[in-house]
């Protein structure tokens, strides 16, 4: 998943003992699992991919179009 | 079973919406050089005599609560966790984009403003809510600037959260400034143009805010935690040069104090700096090191007054964090600004 970090500073993450720094503003793409840890915090926002929400728009549009030819 | 060392541990902190309530998830997480918050547990053994010559037949865990001190190198992003709820009211203003003063003063009626506390000691995380700074102990002589706070709070039930840390700037002696005026006005003004600074060699300032947990029936965790009579004090050591001290404590001289502390650069043309005003004191105590082998030094202790006009102490804080994180305080209308600190830090 990709997320993005909201505060004004470079926060460095604990987890499990390890670090993981990401700078103030910046996007970032980690594994679900250390993802998940991330967005426990306030500061960490998740990024949905646009492009992605785009295809599924025009894949929607295309099904209705299907349906729409076989009613006729 | 593994052992840890006490650096593993952390605190995470976030100002409660109301007292006891909200603020579970933290917005800083508070590095620290000392914490002892820990649940108090009351116990009232069954002593009541049973025909036998054993003392204790049981017990009951009666009155609990939160207790335990924090020390903090002082910065200007995580000193206002625990000066804020020490004073107690906060006005904020943004004095350019992403940069905010909080002008703290002292509340004036008796329910605390809170922090959320979730303490993590190396094998459980602990949520102390309630959490209610009792003493503030602003110190410093030739190292870091350092501040303890003492907290009470509810009884800690299990917590959460995942650290992270933020770079600061820490603050030390030499980035404190102390001015002396016979006026408020007076000693703002030296500290504005930077002149005839005090050099002292230490410096301490304590607010005590007596605070109370009242238990109630149906709980052993306090049913709320109030504030008492406000107390501000503290002590400072200078050099032994001239009689302005001895006189000033003699004649019961009526002075006003501005301590600032400067930090690095933020935003485009501001300082990170904690200002603290002291509208009057006066000298309750002086003691005079006269030890053979050193150089004489006096050490001057003073009560804060309560001034009519500005009150008994006046603390601003230039920052990059708004009224979103610092949830208790409230935007000032004079704000230079009119963007919306609703996405600030």
């Amino acid at each position: 998943m990709k997320i993005i970090n909201k505060y004004h500073k470079r926060l460095a993450f604990i987890v499990d003992g390890e670090t993981f720094g990401i700078e103030a503003k910046e996007i970032k793409e980690v594994d679900d699992r250390l993802g998940s840890k991330l967005l426990e915090s306030v500061w960490i926002e998740e990024v949905k991919d646009i492009s992605q929400t785009k295809k599924i728009d025009i894949q929607d549009n295309k099904q209705k179009g299907r349906k729409t030819l076989k009613t006729k | 079973m593994a052992v840890s060392i006490g650096r593993q541990g952390w605190v995470g902190v976030a100002f409660e919406t109301s007292p006891g309530t909200g603020g579970t998830t933290p917005t800083k997480y508070i590095p620290y050089t000392s914490c002892t918050l820990h649940n108090v547990v009351e116990v009232i053994d069954d002593e009541a005599a049973k025909g036998i010559r054993e003392r204790a037949w049981g017990s009951v865990a009666a009155r609990t609560r939160g207790e335990g001190d924090i020390t903090i190198n002082v910065d200007v992003e995580n000193l206002p966790y625990l000066l804020i709820p020490a004073l107690g009211t906060c006005m904020t203003s943004e004095v350019e984009s992403g940069v905010y003063l909080h002008t703290i003063t002292r509340k004036a009626s008796n329910p605390p403003t809170t922090i959320c506390l979730n303490v993590n000691d190396t094998v459980e995380t602990r949520r102390y809510t309630y959490g209610v700074v009792n003493t503030l102990e602003l110190t410093f002589s030739d190292g870091l600037v350092t501040a303890t706070a003492g907290i009470l709070s509810k009884a800690p039930t299990a917590g959460s959260g995942t650290p992270s840390i933020t770079e600061e700037n820490i603050l030390a002696f030499k980035d404190a400034k102390i001015y002396f005026g016979s006026t408020m006005a007076e000693a703002e003004n030296k500290a504005a143009t930077d002149t005839d600074p005090i050099g002292l060699t230490a410096f301490t300032l304590t607010i005590n805010n007596n605070a109370e947990a009242q238990y109630e029936s149906g709980s052993s965790s306090p049913a709320q935690i109030s504030l008492g009579q406000f107390e501000l004090s503290g002590n400072y050591t200078l050099f032994f040069e001239d009689t302005t001290e001895r006189s000033a404590h003699e004649s019961q001289t009526k002075r006003a104090m501005c301590i600032v502390f400067t930090g690095g650069s933020i935003g485009t043309s501001s300082t990170e700096k904690i200002q603290i005003t002291i509208p009057q004191f006066h000298i309750t105590e002086r003691s005079v090191d006269t030890a053979p082998a050193g150089f004489v030094t006096e050490n001057p202790t003073f009560v804060g007054d309560y001034d009519s006009t500005y009150g008994s102490i006046i603390v601003k804080i230039w920052n990059q964090t708004g009224t979103s994180t610092y949830t208790c305080c409230t935007s000032s209308s004079s704000s230079s600004s009119s963007s919306s600190s609703s996405s600030s830090g």
